[in-house]
């Protein structure tokens, strides 16, 4: 699990902080057809049960964070094009290029986000307002990774301890 | 004169001396066993061993140095000048901490300029985010200022990161040292301050003119947490542990990089000394310890020194080594967890033994 690995340093990371990307394409399967979106590397969790309190929620953390991947209990939802699109959460595949969510980890700070993202896990945030906090920890960890962008942090060096 | 540098520099000491600021995680030569020597016909006593090595062209009667830490505030030169005291009586080198303060605040020169007063072997300290303002004129007018012997360049992005005045623009970090090591005619060491050097960072070095490499690992002083003290927030909490433990640091510089290395971060007995010159280092640094015991003065360092060289004495006498060449020679086994980590690494051991002495000496 992601309490297993750690990072190594880099002591001379060649990076301006303020120039780190947290944006991550994402190929989505839907339809049979592939479609891929831009957006922050988490999926949040949609506590509501009413089908129009989820729209509008969606749409609101759409707007204001740039997250377009939802999960409630038994549904995953894209926003994608201004459009919703739902799929039961099936049993996962072993193909990691495309979502999984079965592969999906609650987080609740940028350090374990860094490690979902680099275990190829999905990060989910259960709470929204924890977002900066956390946008800000993962750029952290990237940044003394010497990782510029998600691509690179799905590289970096670790090592698996007991 | 007050100014936002010099501030800083007593509040990091004051940080120091006051709170627990060391990292929980160990600095793993426990980790590391050492193999006596089966020689017959060697007799070893405290009286026969010959510590003496050398650093920068330079015989030393030691392989330990006091590390860089501190200047650039009034309060600060009376530290600096029972180092230098104590370094000047037992022929072992020192290091001063950053002089950004006194390139920025030339009256502050003084706290740095203790070879007025004693002939040691000087290592001078500037930030590699330094660079990216001053070139190899001002860094070496700084260099001349304190008759330094060498310039240590210290990287601290951790440290940048948690500091409220953090400089975190390293772009071009690694270009600004290379062209240091190319210009200036100086020896460069490239230090970490805490967190450690690892195989790729030692490895790109290679291409570089540095003359080398001070490990900076974790296990002793945390930086990262003597900033926390200093900012309101707790959202950096999550890299307080964040670093490489000195030996494995050490074991990773060693194998991909064949120049001079010391080993500081953690340093705290004659038995961590011996451990990390049988793994290759040059020399060790020590720091904190350093800074507790000049409250007693520059006896109080000499005192606190001396026991450190009966240990590493007390110790060679039990691996049957008379001199460092002994201890470079000496089998060692690796213990997990940091065997299991230098093998996920890829760090072949049974090739680390045999090249860790072979550097360029």
């Amino acid at each position: 699990m992601i309490q297993n690995i750690k990072f190594i340093h880099c002591a001379l990371p060649d990076i301006d902080f303020n120039e780190i990307s947290i944006k991550q394409k994402i190929k989505i399967k839907a339809n049979n057809k592939i479609k891929t979106i831009s957006c922050m590397p988490f999926a949040v969790e949609i506590k509501s049960k009413n089908t129009k309190d989820i729209n509008k929620q969606i749409a609101k953390i759409n707007i204001q964070k740039n997250i377009a991947l939802f999960f409630t209990k038994s549904k995953f939802f894209i926003f994608i094009n201004k459009h919703i699109i739902e799929f039961n959460i099936k049993a996962n595949k072993k193909n990691t290029d495309q979502f999984n969510p079965n592969n999906a980890i609650i987080i609740n700070n940028g350090l374990d986000a860094a490690k979902c993202i680099r275990l190829k896990q999905f990060p989910i945030l259960s709470d929204i307002n924890k977002i900066n906090l956390i946008e800000e920890q993962l750029k952290v960890v990237m940044f003394l990774t010497n990782s510029k962008n998600i691509a690179q942090l799905a590289l970096a060096p670790i090592v698996y301890v007991v | 004169m007050k100014n936002q540098t010099s501030s800083r520099k007593l509040e990091h000491i004051k940080i120091a001396l006051k709170k627990n600021t060391q990292f929980k995680i160990t600095n793993q030569f426990e980790n590391i066993e050492l193999i006596p020597n089966k020689a017959v016909g060697k007799r070893v006593s405290e009286h026969n061993i010959d510590l003496s090595t050398i650093f920068l062209n330079k015989k030393i009667n030691a392989p330990i140095f006091i590390s860089g830490m501190t200047g650039g505030h009034e309060k600060t030169f009376k530290i600096n000048l029972n180092i230098a005291e104590a370094a000047h009586e037992l022929n072992i080198p020192m290091g001063l901490g950053s002089q950004r303060a006194m390139i920025e605040h030339k009256e502050l020169t003084y706290t740095y300029n203790v070879k007025k007063y004693y002939d040691v072997i000087l290592l001078g300290n500037i930030g590699a985010a330094q660079l990216v303002k001053y070139k190899s004129k001002a860094i070496k007018q700084m260099l001349e200022d304190v008759d330094a012997d060498a310039l240590c360049i210290h990287t601290n992005p951790a440290q940048e990161i948690v500091q409220p005045e953090g400089n975190l623009n390293f772009k071009n970090a690694f270009n600004n040292i290379k062209s240091i090591a190319d210009n200036l005619d100086y020896k460069i060491i490239l230090k970490e301050v805490g967190n450690g050097i690892s195989k790729e960072v030692a490895k790109k070095m290679n291409s570089t003119n540095i003359y080398g490499i001070d490990t900076g690992g974790a296990g002793g002083t945390n930086w990262v947490a003597i900033e926390l003290f200093r900012t309101s927030t707790s959202n950096f909490d999550i890299i307080r542990e964040w670093g490489i433990p000195t030996a494995q640091s050490l074991i990773e510089t060693r194998y991909a990089f064949n120049k001079f290395v010391t080993a500081t971060g953690g340093i705290r007995s004659g038995l961590d000394v011996v451990k990390a010159i049988s793994l290759g280092a040059n020399a060790c640094g020590i720091a904190m310890p350093i800074l507790n015991a000049q409250k007693f003065g520059s006896n109080g360092i000499i005192k606190y020194l001396n026991l450190i060289v009966k240990q590493i004495k007390n110790e060679m006498i039990k691996l049957n080594c008379s001199n460092i060449q002994d201890l470079r020679s000496l089998q060692f086994n690796i213990k997990n967890p940091l065997k299991n980590i230098l093998e996920q690494r890829k760090i072949n051991i049974n090739l680390f033994q045999k090249k860790r002495s072979n550097f360029k000496k």
